[in-house]
């Protein structure tokens, strides 16, 4: 059974008068019910259009967008958001408790049983619903945008580098709070974030986008153990504690961005003649796991000494 | 008083930050060696960027420092207005910050803003000083710095805003680089790129290195020594594997059972427990007492000992065995 299912979703932007910019380009994946899948690539690589298209907030192009059968075409309860930086996301001329119950669509303040019952569940204690989100904590702030997403009885929450802004103690207890939830909920979960190790320890798959594209995704001990992807590769070997020797990190100058041809090909150890002519797609290398690359068999990816980012 | 090369380049001893009354830096005592990389750790409002900018000279003024010394290869970096600390700074210690794109003008092009710097410090003028700025920027590892020195900071992306603030600050051969939380806000890759960039640098200019992060994994990748710091205090300092192994303060430890980067599984992860406390209400003397599993009595009324030989220095009254 799928919860949600993309197929051949694209959604491209205007930059400047002629040119458009795809954010993401014919992406198409599954998330089961219960699942929690990452989502990682670095910043400009279209993960948040991407999330903004899940959640309905943005119409895609091509393709479509369902959950559990039905096309998504404008935001929905079953899919919940909680974003980046709490502090922001929470507006700050409503106390908490009516912060939250925004979640709910309701701004007025009511529902105050369900208000409290969330509250309890994230860890917030009751004397701090009737405050201001600047006198919170950031920790406290992240149970609050938390709890806004869960008040709606989401069956898939998207995380947007949830804990990206917190001190480390802090973003133990917010991973270790959403994994909980995710078990008492029984709700599947998308996390985007650039960081390999919670994604590590939150996820059971992931996602790997580059430049709009998903270029390879499976089992997380799979992408971390034995990526495929060159630009995988690359991802893995930048995690602290992995050996210098293979980060590949190659001339980003001039972004190449053709249809028909690999967008990782300037950056790309392995690239050949096939990699500007031919566009990869994603192909099962093993059970659940695909990979989106001309070379990904191949041998052992080459060195390089080169650096300008 | 003329700098003395053959001392440590920073000595700082019962180190003391105010601001009114609160006390946020709190009695800490600092040794920067020569040719080593130095990581200072520790959470948002530990206190590390102020140690930083206290040897960097640029603390805020409503900052009020107090020291039984804080000198830089022998000179007293205390008295600010004293005849050659301006030659020291810049042209000896250099900063780079969090936030490259901030800390540059927006309004000059980047090879006069290197060029700014080597004319100040090194007298260069002319072709010699345009020379002086290309090689700058291609010692940083940027393509084409023949082109790129004419780019305003808006043309160029953060990982290329960051390789010309690490040019400036190398652009003198300082001895003493302050790299503070230089890859925050950085792609992952970009990071790695950067840090490897900056530590290849410092080796092959045999510099020494203040590293300021909250990351211990990075710490361990490229500091040599690591010093903890809790809440305004020091509570450990040794060497970078030695932390990981042999941690003897509770805080380093709770920090590294905290780290995502350290657990196997979520269900391995433990925050720390409590808050940092609020450094404008009463303190205990060691101020991790209260969140410390193995506190006592004295933890809360007499300041923690400071034991153990230079490479493994802990501040506890009962440290970890």
């Amino acid at each position: 059974m799928t919860l949600l299912e993309l197929s051949g979703v694209t959604r491209s932007f205007a930059s400047g008068r002629k040119a458009r910019v795809v954010a993401v380009d014919d992406a198409n994946f599954t998330i089961a019910p219960g699942e929690s899948v990452g989502l990682v690539g670095e910043s400009g690589s279209g993960k948040s259009t991407l999330s903004r298209l899940i959640c309905g907030l943005t119409p895609p192009e091509h393709g479509v967008i369902r959950l559990k059968g039905a096309p998504v075409t404008a935001p929905t309860r079953a899919v919940q958001m909680v974003f980046q930086s709490a502090d922001e996301a929470l507006n700050p001329a409503f106390t908490i408790a009516r912060n939250i119950a925004v979640g709910l669509g309701l701004s007025n303040g009511s529902a105050t049983k369900e208000v409290a019952e969330v509250a309890a569940q994230v860890g917030l204690s009751p004397e701090l619903l009737p405050r201001l989100p600047h006198q919170l904590s950031g920790g406290q702030q992240a149970r609050a945008g938390i709890a806004r997403a869960l008040i709606a009885q989401p069956e898939l929450l998207l995380l947007d580098e949830p804990t990206a802004a917190l001190d480390v103690s802090v973003q133990a207890l917010v991973l270790k709070l959403i994994e909980r939830l995710r078990q008492e909920t029984g709700c599947a979960t998308l996390l985007v974030s650039h960081d390999l190790d919670v994604v590590r320890l939150m996820c059971e798959r992931v996602l790997v986008m580059y430049r709009g594209r998903i270029v390879e995704t499976g089992p997380i001990e799979q992408i971390i153990e034995a990526p495929k992807h060159p630009y995988t590769r690359m991802l893995v070997a930048s995690m602290p504690g992995k050996a210098r020797e293979e980060r590949i990190v190659l001339p980003s100058t001039a972004p190449q961005i053709t249809a028909n041809a690999c967008h990782f090909r300037d950056r790309c150890p392995l690239a050949t003649d096939i990699c500007a002519r031919s566009r990869p797609q994603l192909t099962d290398v093993s059970a659940g796991h695909a990979v989106a690359c001309h070379h990904a068999g191949g041998a052992d990816h080459p060195v390089s000494e080169s650096v300008e980012c | 008083m003329t700098p003395d090369w053959t001392k440590n380049l920073v000595e700082a001893r019962n180190l003391n930050i105010r601001f009114g009354s609160t006390p946020v830096v709190d009695d800490i005592s600092l040794d920067l060696p020569k040719g080593r990389i130095t990581a200072l750790v520790g959470e948002s409002g530990s206190g590390k960027s102020l140690v930083a900018h206290s040897i960097a000279g640029i603390l805020t003024p409503a900052a009020r420092l107090e020291a039984d010394r804080l000198s830089f290869a022998g000179v007293d970096l205390r008295d600010t207005k004293s005849p050659g600390w301006r030659d020291l700074r810049g042209r000896q210690i250099a900063i780079i910050f969090q936030n490259p794109r901030a800390a540059l003008s927006p309004v000059r092009r980047v090879g006069q803003q290197i060029g700014d710097v080597i004319a100040r410090h090194r007298g260069l003028k002319g072709a010699e000083l345009s020379r002086a700025v290309v090689e700058a920027l291609g010692a940083v590892g940027i393509v084409d710095p023949e082109a790129r020195q004419n780019a305003y900071t808006g043309e160029l992306s953060g990982g290329m805003c960051q390789r010309v603030m690490i040019a400036l600050a190398l652009a003198c051969n300082p001895r003493l680089l302050i790299a503070d939380e230089p890859t925050t806000g950085l792609d992952n890759t970009t990071q790695a790129a950067i840090l490897d960039l900056v530590v290849d640098q410092i080796r092959a200019r045999d510099m020494s290195c203040l590293l300021i992060t909250h990351d211990l994994a990075l710490a361990r990748e490229y500091a040599d020594d690591i010093c903890v710091m809790h809440a305004g205090q020091i509570v450990e300092k040794a060497d970078s594997a030695r932390i990981f192994t042999a941690s003897q303060h509770p805080y380093t430890h709770a920090l590294l059972k905290a780290s995502a980067s350290q657990a196997d599984s979520i269900a391995s992860l433990e925050p720390i427990k409590g808050s940092l406390p609020d450094l404008n209400g009463p303190l205990p003397a060691c101020r991790f007492a209260n969140r410390c599993p193995r506190a006592e009595e004295r933890c809360h009324s007499a300041k923690p000992p400071v034991s153990g030989p230079d490479t493994a220095r802990v501040n506890c009254w009962n440290p970890l065995p």
